[in-house]
């Protein structure tokens, strides 16, 4: 078998289609993500010269709009600050759950993550409201306003924050520590070299929630507080002008664009370290008193975020029965649900595949994409759905627009970034040199692809494909604009009751979105386990 | 025949990895590489096996231009066989089937014959069917050099192939290396950190430094 016997340009036109494809992937993610933001840009510059400059205005914020747009940001530090550090004091009591059931449990906090925002709000309101009852404190009856925002913005967040923290100290070599602790105390080697290396993940966590909170409507709604994305969201409704709407919204997008490439570098950090290879436990480390302390209580409110959502729900809906007679009557919304989910994670899974392999290399390329990959975070949901309006709602697009396409292109615009990160996260796990090792022995291009990149990408696909899930299943701020007139979907039917306060069937309704949602993450975490365990990853493969 | 010219790779921080580096390998025969940690050993043989593009020089593979700064033939198109400094056995493969990998147009009576075979020359029988991480650090590797010798390639890329095995076995396994080479009239190149392993391999050892390899021929 020597080269010049080799079949070369069917070789060549078998690398030909798989980079085809890859380019196609490309061009689809920027199209359906940069598309309805591109769209409203050309749209609100056509607005503007059409001699509406006084539009123009609308982007500066002044008198109350400046003050809600601080009050905004000031809710959303607020919110990224503390769950970032409650957050850290959980992962710091998870990472050193490493062996037996412990091990398992762990992860398993991080359940309720996917779980939309508006969720916990109505059961933490509910809770609130019951336990206020109880001890006849009715002069704190509900849980409204700013300070109520804020503590259901963190705990939603919290898992979110903590996923990251403890990720980011997960990845940091034991041998490292170790080799601190034979200098200096463990608290001191905990603050001085695990934290600081997991910095980067710990950043980016922040971020998140800090963008998040700033761009969600719903918590703030149901708490009868003002944001600036609410006011986004009503100019749209109030003058149908996506142009105004984007104007409006143009001082967010510029704060949250910001913190978008503020934390680049930290996101370059995480993307590029190492591969983790642990074969040895964290050590257990000998933390001061006040810490610990500090520690348990945060593993307990991590434990609340879970459990109030869950028995609040439980309780209203009340029986089985009530149960079911909520799903039947919502019986086609949630069919409309899990059909807009799925055609997000067929569009968003390959072309998230194509996006994390951009995002594995090291140049000014790998660069721009994280860039690419990580802007669209910072565009706040409503516009998100205002952009898939205006690019898609047009005469020669109708029939797509009038589909339930519209809904999913919307979801997927959100959500493709998310479906890239995810891949990329498990594809640095992966030795690399077992790639090269198929490159040098490899006999066709489509072997090569079944038998060795398909299995070890598996893994990734299948995990991104049910945070996706998860994560359409309960968007609303894109859906509630997109869905075309008579249609509904789960989340919309839930929102719209929220305000009606229709306690027994939205809570049933809700109880099915927990179950969604702790559905499609156990199994996102069984399937990256399961592989851990059947010895996949560089744990355990390939000892040397 | 693998021949390189001028051969030159540097990484973004740092002096060059590999640096003017130029030798030829013809057919049939095999050169040992020692150098220090460090030295570029495995860059020039990534580089070789077209695993990197370099910055400056060529890359000849059987008389054709392989790679140079502009291009480069992927490397499965090179009739290489190559061992990496890791196993780098496919964890969810078996054994069989991560030897099988590069074999290709044979009928399953023959791969069978083929797998068994090998697992024989390299002292596993039986343990086909068990996965990477069953195995001990000595066994990935021999199995990581089955890999490689499995498609019958024409040059072999070792990259310190036999670091973790005892000296008795070593030997063994360089006598089953010699007698490919032999049946294939293939070339080798072998990186070792190991002066004696080095004389055993080669009578050309090759000296590296710092990614120069200032004198050649054979050692006295
Ligand atoms: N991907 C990379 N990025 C940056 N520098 C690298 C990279 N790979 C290797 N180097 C550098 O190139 C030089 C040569 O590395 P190489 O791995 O070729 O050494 P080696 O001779 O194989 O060493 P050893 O005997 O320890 O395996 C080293 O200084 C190393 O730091
Ligand atoms: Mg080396």
């Amino acid at each position: 078998m020597n080269a010049a016997d080799r079949d070369i340009p069917m070789r060549s036109r078998h690398l030909g289609w798989s980079s085809a494809l890859h380019c196609a992937g490309l061009v689809l993610f920027l199209v359906i993500v940069y598309g309805p933001v591109g769209a409203l840009v050309v749209e609100s510059c056509r607005a503007v010269t059409r001699s509406n400059f006084d539009w123009l205005l609308l982007a500066l914020p002044s008198g109350r709009r400046a003050v809600l747009l601080i009050r905004s940001v000031g809710l959303a530090s607020g919110v990224a600050l503390s769950s970032t550090a409650i957050g850290l004091l959980v992962a710091c009591t998870l990472w050193q759950w490493r062996a037996g059931a412990r091990a398992y449990v762990r992860w398993g906090l991080l359940l309720l993550a996917p779980l939309p925002p508006y969720i916990h709000a109505l059961a933490w309101t509910s809770t609130w409201t019951a336990f206020t009852t109880l001890l006849h404190f009715q002069s704190l009856s509900s849980m409204t306003g700013w300070l109520g925002a804020w503590w259901i913005l963190t705990m939603t967040w919290l898992p979110v924050s903590t996923g990251f923290a403890l990720v980011g100290l997960e990845s940091v070599d034991v041998a490292l520590i170790e080799a601190g602790r034979v200098a200096r105390a463990d608290s001191h080697v905990f603050l001085k070299v695990a934290v600081p290396l997991a910095l980067p993940y710990i950043i980016v966590g922040g971020v998140f929630g800090f963008v998040l909170t700033l761009t969600d409507y719903s918590v703030p709604s149901l708490c009868s507080v003002n944001v600036t994305a609410l006011d986004v969201f009503a100019e749209y409704s109030a003058s149908n002008e996506p142009a105004r709407a984007f104007l409006r919204a143009l001082p967010i997008l510029t704060i949250t664009a910001l913190a978008a490439v503020l934390c680049q570098a930290p996101l370059q950090r995480a993307a590029q370290s190492p591969p983790w290879r642990r074969r040895e436990p964290s050590p257990s480390l000998a933390m001061p008193r006040w810490l610990t302390q500090l520690r348990r209580a945060a593993l307990a409110l991590m434990v609340m975020q879970i459990a109030v959502p869950l028995l609040s729900l439980l309780v209203a809906t009340g029986s089985w029965k009530s149960l079911t007679l909520s799903i039947a009557a919502a019986r086609s919304d949630i069919a409309d649900s899990a059909w807009q989910a799925i055609v997000t994670v067929a569009l968003c899974v390959p072309i998230g595949l194509a996006v994390a392999q951009e995002l594995d290399g090291h140049g000014h390329r790998a660069r721009l994409w994280l860039f690419l990959a990580t802007a669209p975070l910072a565009i706040p949901a409503p516009l998100a759905g205002i952009g898939v309006i205006t690019m898609w709602n047009r005469p020669a697009w109708i029939d797509l627009y009038g589909s339930s396409l519209a809904p999913a292109m919307a979801t997927s615009a959100r959500f493709a970034p998310f479906a890239a990160l995810i891949m990329l996260a498990q594809w640095r796990r992966l030795d690399h040199l077992l790639i090269d090792a198929a490159r040098v022995h490899q006999t066709s291009a489509l072997r090569t692809w079944l038998q060795v990149r398909l299995p070890m990408l598996a893994p990734g696909l299948a995990a991104a494909a049910c945070v996706v899930f998860a994560l359409s299943i309960g968007e609303l701020g894109a859906t509630l604009l997109v869905t075309p007139a008579g249609a509904s979907t789960l989340t919309m039917r839930i929102y719209n009751y929220l305000h009606y306060g229709a306690s027994g069937t939205v809570a049933g309704l809700c109880l099915v979105m927990t179950a969604v949602a702790i559905g499609a993450v156990g199994l996102a975490l069984a399937i990256l386990g399961g592989w851990n365990i059947i010895g996949l990853s560089t744990d355990r493969g390939g000892r040397s | 025949m693998i021949a390189v010219h001028q051969l030159t790779k540097h990484f973004p921080e740092g002096p060059n990895a590999v640096d003017h580096v130029s030798f030829d390998i013809p057919a049939g025969s095999s050169v040992a590489v020692l150098g220090p940690s460090g030295c570029g050993k495995t860059t020039m043989l990534r580089l070789i096996a077209g695993l990197e593009k370099p910055d400056d020089g060529i890359v000849l593979v059987d008389g054709r231009r392989a790679s140079d700064p502009s291009w480069v033939l992927p490397p499965h198109l090179r009739d290489i066989g190559m061992v990496f400094q890791t196993p780098a056995l496919w964890p969810h493969l078996t054994v069989e089937q991560n030897i099988l990998f590069g074999v290709h147009g044979l009928r399953r009576r023959e791969a069978r014959r083929r797998t068994g075979e090998l697992l024989e020359m390299i002292e596993l029988e039986g343990m086909g069917n068990r996965y990477p991480s069953q195995l001990s650090g000595g066994q990935s590797r021999r199995v990581a050099l089955a890999r490689a010798l499995a498609p019958r390639p024409r040059h072999l890329l070792l990259d310190e192939p036999l670091t973790s095995l005892d000296r008795g076995l070593k030997w063994r396994m360089l006598s089953v290396i010699g007698s490919e080479l032999k049946r294939e009239a293939a070339c080798l190149l072998y990186v070792t950190h190991d002066a004696e392993e080095a004389e055993r391999v080669s009578m050309r050892v090759l000296q590296m430094e710092s990614g120069r390899i200032p004198e050649q021929g054979p050692v006295s």
